[in-house]
Formats: structure tokens, C-alpha cells, sequence
């Protein structure tokens, strides 16, 4: 809280303009270049040559993959304030959803299903199913403060994955579904292949990284417009102080509920996305820690900002597959030491942020910082 | 106000009965029978630790009573969530101004508009030009409450960067967005400037000229006297008086040396 200050009346020019995060010139420059300074990382490493292509293909699908995710999480985190740590639920959900609608093969016989639903309105459903366990998961932990929201659903979505992993009619318990990537494959025009060609890469990459980049800028897009809206200002005052937006006649627990919904839905999208991605998914695929990369790249990007989730995408998984190369070509070592040593560094570059930058490369620090006066 | 019937006054106003609100082993209030008209201005006073904002609480909904019924509009209201009972037109501001720090002064003001507006999430998704049409008239009604308090100039600015008193004006101005009937403040008047309170007693007395009653918090005497229209006066969280401005300043030379800091208060009659 702000001190009360008395006997004064500030004049215009005595007060600061509203922060509005990531819109401030240097910290875009700034951003901008550590993205492009990222990407030549991957280019150098692959020499400049045209094999840079295919390297930076699954690269690019997959930051377009978490950097979807963390649109969703930005909604319920940073706009919101709601801490989910049950995040990757809701990819599980999208993910499962869908195909189990289209046609897969399944669990350790690899039974064949020949799927219900064209993969556009498979799609659909899914989002509309992780979006529906949103709210379901609103019930319990909405009323809850953000600590204890943040325990239960890290406990709900664990419960999830477990009963996943152990009922065996649903997406074939352990060994999971696979097969189904050509429903999305097929879909993918010639002019891809033609392209994928002339750049030395497989189509399906393209196409994928194609896909799911054209999801992430929709999601982007949605999320710009729907934090400007006034329901965005809504939600950042239930974010600020619950008990004022209740004295103005607005029920908190409702603006927090639609965000765990929408959020969801877009966390499900990203959850599609990531099966088609893997080409065979199982209920390990996702584990606590896929909810903490999003978080680490919400953080990383800065929290409450239209761009952070790409920028904290990019730097987050170019630093985590780039530095394992890295560090083999200095010291020789095996190479589970060189996969382990990769989260330190990244959880090294994490540490650096919360000390040097706690808003994150694109955000505002008022959003992060406690003021102390 | 002795010449009305105060049946019919007290049906549109808020009506406690056998009240109380204890934490832990600490009766914190405890009304026999307590009536705010719905009209006119009532002042809620008595010594720190009285019962006087827990009092605030358990009219706007944001506690509720260990024991007895809260009426208000001649319905019980007495488990009634606090954003219902602002619905209803109960509206409260703070003792420690609450405006949101993070938003611009009008952004704050929009947020308390009446509800099934734009703030809705699908009317904020699909924007149908009705509802431009109404956010448009909602902030033309935001900028004139501004202008009243004073805040026009600094309207597109941060919230956080006013000061202690210019917040107080934003709750004040803030709380009209939601069009109240009845306006419970909480010390209005604590740590802002002569020039301020000034502009806020002119607001309160041009708000009851409209017909919204105003209940408020205040420790200046005087100032309570001149504004009130009757007087609450609780002490160790009873209602040991209560009446117009003329019968309680009977009492007058209890209070000031009550106020003074000595002794005890003496019981005065009930009304």
C-alpha cells in the first residue's frame, strides 16, 4: 500500500503516466536483439549453412508450441494473478481430446480407431474440453488464495495424468496414442512440400512449424484484445484488489473463473499442438515440469505483456537446446551430463533474471516488485 | 425527521436486529436494534476500538454477523455477498483508500460502472455497437464525476501516483459509478486537506440533495455536527446513542471530555 500522503494535491505533471509494459522503445529494441541474437546462436552452431533450416524448424514448432502455452498462462498469471501450477492439465486435456477424436492407434496393442470427428472440429472440442476443466477446476480453487490455488492444482492435474496413466480405455493408459499425425499431415498444401524441398527439410516440419505459428500470433492477437477490452481492466483490478472490485458490485470469483476458462482453452490448443508435434503422446508426456517451463518463459518474457510469452519461448528453449552443444564442444562430457547440464544453465539464466530484472525482459517493474516505502 | 413515520423510513433503509460480531472471544459489536433511514446523512462516531468499522463491514457485506439479522430495503441481506449488497445500492469506500494503483484514474472509474455492461466478458469479446454506444455514454458520465471532484486533468494518468487525499476523491467518485442509494463512507474526511474536505462536504450534501443517504465514519465533532442528520454513537461496539445532531450534543460535554481521553461515556437515552 501507498502511503497516505496529506495536505497536498498533486498537479498533472507531479504524476506518472500508467505503465504499460514491453511498450517502452529501449525494451523492445532490447528484446528484439536478444531474440535475433538467439537465433544466429542456432545458425552459427549449424555453421550459416542451408542445414541451419532444418535444425531451426523443430525449434521454431516448439516455441511456438510453449509460447502459445504461455499466452494462456499470461492470461491466468500475469493479467489475472491466479497461480496455476496445474497448467499442463489443461494441455493434456486439449491433447487428449483431440485424438481421441480423430482416427489414432492406441494403447499396447495399438488398437486401431478410426476417429469420430474431422480434425478442424477435433480441434475444437478439445479446446472446448480443456476450457470446460477450467471451470471445473475453478470451483474448488478459485475461493482459495493464490498459494493454496497454486497447491491444488498442481495436486488435480497430477491427479489427472495418474488416472490417465493407469485407466487403460482412455488414450491407452501407458502406451498412450500415436499414429495420428497424418490427419494433420494430410492437410498440408504442395506448395509446402515444394518449399521444404528447395530449403534442403522435410515438409512435415514446415508445415507444422507453419501451423503452429500461424496458432500462436492468433493467440496473441486474442489475448492483446482481450486484456485492452474492458474486461481485461476488470481482470487486472480483481488482480490488484479483490475486495474493492467486490465493493463496486462485481463478483472477483467470476472474472477469475473465466480466466482459468479462456486461459485453458488456449492451454489446450497448445496441448495439440505439442501431440502433433511428438507424433506419439502417453500420459508422461506431461509431467509437472512442462507447467514450469511455461511458467519459466512467462517469467522470462515478463509477465502481463502482449510479447513476453514469444521472446521468454525463444530464450528459454534456444538457450536450453543450444548451451548442450555448447558445453560439449568446451569440456568432453558424456551425454546425460551434457542433458543435465542444460537445465542448470537455463535455471542459471532464470536466476539471473529474478536478480537483475524481475519484470522479465518486456516487463514493467510495478508489476513484480513490492513497494517498500 | 421525528415528524415521519420512521416505520416506513427504516423499511427502505438498513435494519439491524440483536447483531453481533465476535473474533474469537472479543465482541467486537453487539446492536440490540439499530435503523439507518435510507435517506439524509448519518454520522457513525465513537472512540478507536469501538466497533465502528466492523460495524461498516457488516452493513456492506464483507463480514458477516456471529449472531441476529441484517435487513436492507426490507430484505434480509444478512449472508448476502458484499458485490450483491453494492448491486443493491449499498456502496462502501474505505478507511484506507483502495483504488486499483496499477490502473489510470478513469480506468478506475469504469470499473465501477453498473454491472451487465461492457465489463462483461462476452460483450468485451464480440464489442456490439450498442455497447460501444453505452461505454461511450459511461465515460462521458465517469469524466463529469471526475470533474466534480477535481480529477479531470490527471484522468489518463497512473491512480498510484496521486496523493493520499486525490485518492480518497477517486473512491468517493468511483463509488457514484455504481449509482448507490446508500453511500457507506469510511472516514471520508481522514488525512486530506482543508481544501479537499471542503469539496467533500459540498459532494456528500449535493449527493443527499439527490435523495442517496450517506452514512460515514468521522472523529471531528464539529464537522459531524454540521453535517449529520443523526448520529450513531458506539462504544466497546454498542449503540449508546443515538438521534439527531441537537439531542446527542446534549450530551455534548460527555463527548468532549470523552473525546478529551477521560473516563467513562455515560449512557444517554435511546430515541
Amino acid at each position: 500500500m501507498s502511503t497516505q500522503a496529506t495536505g497536498v494535491t498533486k498537479t498533472p505533471s507531479e504524476i506518472s503516466p500508467v505503465v504499460r509494459p514491453g511498450r517502452r522503445w529501449p525494451t523492445r529494441i532490447v528484446a528484439a536483439a536478444l531474440v535475433l541474437a538467439s537465433l544466429l546462436w542456432v545458425a552459427a552452431a549449424n555453421g550459416f549453412g542451408i542445414g541451419t533450416v532444418s535444425a531451426m524448424l523443430p525449434l521454431l514448432a516448439t516455441v511456438a508450441i510453449y509460447g502459445t502455452a504461455a499466452v494462456g498462462l499470461n492470461l491466468q498469471f500475469g493479467y489475472g494473478g491466479l497461480l496455476n501450477f496445474g497448467f499442463v492439465a489443461f494441455m493434456a486435456v486439449g491433447a487428449y481430446t483431440t485424438i481421441l477424436l480423430i482416427p489414432h492407434l492406441q494403447g499396447a496393442a495399438s488398437t486401431k480407431s478410426n476417429g469420430l470427428l474431422p480434425l478442424g472440429v477435433a480441434v475444437v472440442v478439445g479446446i472446448v474440453a480443456a476450457a470446460v476443466l477450467g471451470s471445473i477446476f475453478a470451483i474448488p480453487a478459485i475461493r482459495l488464495r493464490t498459494d493454496y490455488l497454486a497447491i491444488v492444482m498442481i495436486a488435480l492435474a497430477e491427479v489427472l495424468r495418474i488416472v490417465l496413466n493407469n485407466v487403460d480405455a482412455i488414450g491407452g493408459g501407458v502406451y498412450g496414442m500415436l499414429g495420428y499425425t497424418s490427419a494433420l499431415q494430410k492437410l498440408r498444401p504442395g506448395i509446402v512440400d515444394d518449399v521444404a524441398n528447395a530449403l534442403d527439410t522435410q515438409g512435415s516440419q514446415l508445415w507444422l512449424a507453419i501451423v503452429g505459428w500461424a496458432g500462436l500470433l492468433l493467440v496473441i492477437g486474442f489475448a492483446a484484445y482481450l486484456t485492452r477490452s474492458p474486461w481485461g481492466k476488470l481482470l487486472r483490478a480483481v488482480r490488484d484488489d479483490e475486495l474493492a472490485v467486490r465493493s463496486l458490485g462485481k463478483n472477483p470469483t467470476v472474472i477469475k473463473s473465466q480466466v482459468l476458462m479462456l486461459g485453458g482453452g488456449i492451454g489446450g490448443f497448445a496441448g495439440v499442438l505439442l501431440a502433433f508435434q511428438l507424433s506419439q503422446i502417453n500420459p508422461d508426456v506431461f509431467l509437472p515440469q512442462v507447467t514450469f517451463f511455461v511458467f519459466a518463459i512467462v517469467i522470462l518474457g515478463g509477465t502481463a505483456t502482449t510479447w513476453g510469452p514469444v521472446v521468454g519461448a525463444v530464450i528459454f528453449w534456444i538457450v536450453l537446446t543450444q548451451s548442450g552443444d555448447l558445453v560439449a564442444s568446451i569440456a568432453s562430457a558424456n551425454s546425460s551430463a551434457v542433458s543435465a547440464i542444460r537445465y542448470v544453465i537455463v535455471g542459471v539464466v532464470i536466476v539471473a533474471i529474478i536478480v537483475f530484472r524481475p519484470q522479465g525482459i518486456l516487463g514493467a517493474k510495478e508489476n513484480v516488485v513490492l513497494e517498500l516505502k | 425527521m421525528n415528524s415521519s413515520n420512521p416505520r416506513v423510513a427504516a423499511e427502505e433503509g438498513v435494519e439491524l436486529s440483536h447483531v453481533s460480531k465476535a473474533f474469537g472471544g472479543f465482541v467486537a459489536v453487539d446492536v440490540d436494534e439499530l435503523s439507518i433511514p435510507r435517506t439524509g446523512v448519518t454520522a457513525l462516531i465513537g472512540p478507536n476500538g469501538a466497533g465502528k468499522t466492523t460495524l461498516f463491514d457488516l452493513l456492506s457485506g464483507f463480514t458477516t454477523p456471529t449472531t441476529g439479522t441484517i435487513r436492507h430495503g426490507g430484505r434480509d441481506v444478512t449472508t448476502q455477498s458484499p458485490d450483491r449488497r453494492a448491486r443493491a445500492g449499498l456502496v462502501r469506500t474505505f478507511q484506507l483508500t483502495r483504488v486499483f494503483e496499477r490502473l489510470s484514474v478513469i480506468d478506475n472509474m469504469l470499473i465501477g460502472t453498473l454491472p451487465g455492461t461492457h465489463l462483461r466478458l462476452a460483450t468485451s469479446v464480440f464489442r456490439p455497437w450498442h455497447s460501444a454506444k453505452r461505454q461511450r455514454m459511461v465515460r462521458e458520465h465517469a469524466m463529469d464525476l471526475l470533474e466534480n471532484v477535481g480529477l479531470v486533468a490527471v484522468a489518463d494518468l497512473s491512480a498510484g501516483g496521486l496523493s493520499g487525499g486525490q485518492k480518497k476523491l477517486l473512491e468517493l467518485a468511483r463509488a457514484l459509478m455504481c449509482e448507490p442509494s446508500m453511500l457507506l463512507l469510511d472516514e471520508p474526511m481522514a488525512g486530506v486537506n482543508p481544501a479537499v474536505r471542503e469539496r467533500l462536504i459540498d459532494l456528500i450534501r449535493g449527493l443527499v440533495a439527490t435523495g442517496v443517504g450517506v452514512v460515514f465514519v468521522e472523529h471531528d465533532l464539529p464537522r459531524v455536527m454540521a453535517l449529520a442528520d443523526r448520529i450513531v454513537v458506539l462504544d466497546r461496539g454498542k449503540v449508546i446513542a443515538n438521534g439527531p445532531p441537537d439531542l446527542i450534543s446534549a450530551d455534548a460535554a460527555v463527548i468532549e471530555a470523552y473525546l478529551g481521553g477521560g473516563g467513562e461515556w455515560k449512557k444517554t437515552s435511546n430515541p
